[in-house]
């Protein structure tokens, strides 16, 4: 029987985290039901799974954000198995306006340079943009983004350099 | 030294994640190139606009406050589970396929060309593979006489996509496959849409199959309808044609995989089968599906639903794992 975390430790750590994991899974998700999906799906795992976590293999922090990231990887797996791009949809004769593509309707940019790089981020693969939000949005270091990832030191530096050199190109192309 | 080596290791310089050597290096060089000196304020600049993209946008979104308790119910149902089955099951990683639709996989293989992966049997008892929203969402294309037109008597509902995104409305893509002759043979007769059942079961059954499994060996249309389910309409409908390729289970595949779970001490005769697929595999300690393709029997056991994993070869149960709603 899995030992669970107590209901009150639960809604703490809820609390603490949801804000750090939702708006994480938001930049590499880049839709909000998504995202909100992938938090529902890493609480309920941070429930059952609360009595393997050891703080002596790691932090917290770090924890939540490898569990994070594996369900936005596996969440885009699955719905890239079920799904097809906006595109092909469209190719199809379907005139579907994907709101997923947009920036969130509350917000309203104005700046054409944060469009344009929210844009740029979406265009490339989930794996390069976790690394990119661990990075610059949550702060990580990359010692921190090798255990949330488990991926060897090296391989956090070659994704981080192929994430910046595929944004940089994206970016020119929209020019 | 070549400038692509140090402009590899400029990240990692501005980020101080170098080491000593690599950091000397670096300033070596760039004390003496204008092209490394401009990569790297290049980079810097893509940094500081990464960094005020991300906080712009994050800054413009924030989880519902109906999802703690969406949580709390989960886990309380979680728990419920696992309290009533421990002895029997003693799965506490169920969570991880709680799906309520088959999960299968969509492989590309060149520009256009699907290929889908998953074929299940399908119990002739209602099965819940829909939420409420996904059933109406299902009942109104199937009202449709747009769509009707469109099927033409033919496909079976194999998936509804919530398209919605992040706007409020409710839009779900309802799919249809059509079943032509091969495939129609092998849902065992059942070779239409049901239309306003409760489920879209057909008159398939297990217990009765002489002509299980279900295989899509060779579909080649699929019919979409985009359903507005806030103002019970079809926004949109079409058909577009697929080249496929099936990776079915046979027959005795699916005898011998139902043979072996019921034969498991942890299943016993007690078992109702309800449907066997061939599904992606899913590492745990990744947290991730993989390409691997298993077969699972999904079961139910006194009312509640599992899934256990069958390896043919060595005739064994891999693992159970209860199978969520």
């Amino acid at each position: 029987m899995a030992k669970h975390i107590g209901l009150e430790d639960f809604e703490k750590t809820f609390q603490q985290y949801k804000d750090t994991v939702f708006k994480t899974a938001y930049l590499i998700v880049g839709n909000v039901q998504e995202a909100e999906d992938i938090l529902q799906e890493v609480f309920v795992k941070v429930y059952e799974a609360a009595g393997t976590f050891d703080p002596q293999k790691g932090s917290m922090s770090t924890w939540m954000h490898r569990i994070t990231v594996n369900q936005c990887i596996s969440q885009k797996r699955k719905k890239r198995a079920v799904s097809y791009s906006s595109e092909e949809m469209e190719e199809r004769g379907f005139e579907l306006t994907d709101p997923s593509d947009e920036l969130p309707e509350e917000m309203v940019i104005q700046r054409e340079e944060v469009a344009n790089m929210w844009q740029a981020v979406k265009s490339i693969d989930a794996k390069h943009r976790a690394v990119l939000a661990l990075r610059y949005f949550d702060g990580l270091s990359y010692d921190e983004i090798a255990q949330t990832l488990n991926i060897p030191l090296g391989t956090v530096k070659s994704r981080l350099n192929v994430a910046i050199k595929n944004l940089r190109t994206e970016m020119l192309g929209g020019l | 030294m070549d400038c692509e080596r140090i402009k590899a290791l400029l990240l990692s310089y501005m980020d101080d994640e170098t080491d000593d050597d690599e950091r000397k290096l670096v300033e070596v060089h760039l004390s003496g190139c204008a092209e490394c000196t401009a990569e790297m304020e290049a980079l810097a600049v893509t940094g500081s606009r990464l960094r005020q993209a991300y906080e712009t946008v994050a800054a413009g979104v924030s989880p519902s406050p109906a999802v703690w308790q969406t949580i709390q119910d989960r886990v309380a149902a979680r728990q419920a589970i696992g309290e009533s089955d421990a002895d029997r099951v003693g799965s506490r990683w169920g969570w991880l396929f709680g799906w309520r639709h088959p999960v299968w996989r969509t492989a590309m293989a060149g520009a256009a060309m699907l290929s889908f992966m998953i074929v299940f049997a399908i119990n002739s008892a209602p099965v819940s593979m829909w939420t409420a929203a996904e059933q109406q969402a299902i009942d109104i294309a199937t009202n449709d006489p747009a769509v009707l037109a469109l099927l033409d008597g033919q496909g079976v509902v194999y998936e509804v996509i919530p398209v919605n995104g992040d706007s409020d409305a409710e839009l779900y893509q309802v799919v249809f496959m059509s079943s032509h002759e091969a495939a129609s043979r092998n849902f065992g007769g059942y070779t239409g849409l049901e239309i306003n059942t409760d489920s879209v079961s057909g008159e398939f059954n297990y217990s009765d199959g002489a002509d299980v499994p279900l295989c899509f060996d060779a579909l080649s249309t699929q019919s979409n309808a985009i359903v507005d389910v806030s103002n019970k309409a079809v926004v949109e409908y079409g058909n577009y044609s697929v080249e496929v390729e099936a990776d079915c289970l046979t027959a005795e595949q699916v005898q011998d995989a139902v043979q072996i779970a019921k034969t498991d001490s942890r299943i016993g005769d007690g078992a109702r089968v309800i449907n066997v697929a061939l599904l992606n595999n899913y590492n745990s300690e990744q947290g991730e599906f993989t390409d691997e393709m298993v077969i699972w029997v999904r079961l139910s056991i006194d009312g509640d639903t599992y899934f256990a994993q069958v390896d043919l070869d060595e005739q064994r149960v891999v693992k159970i794992v209860d199978g969520g709603e």
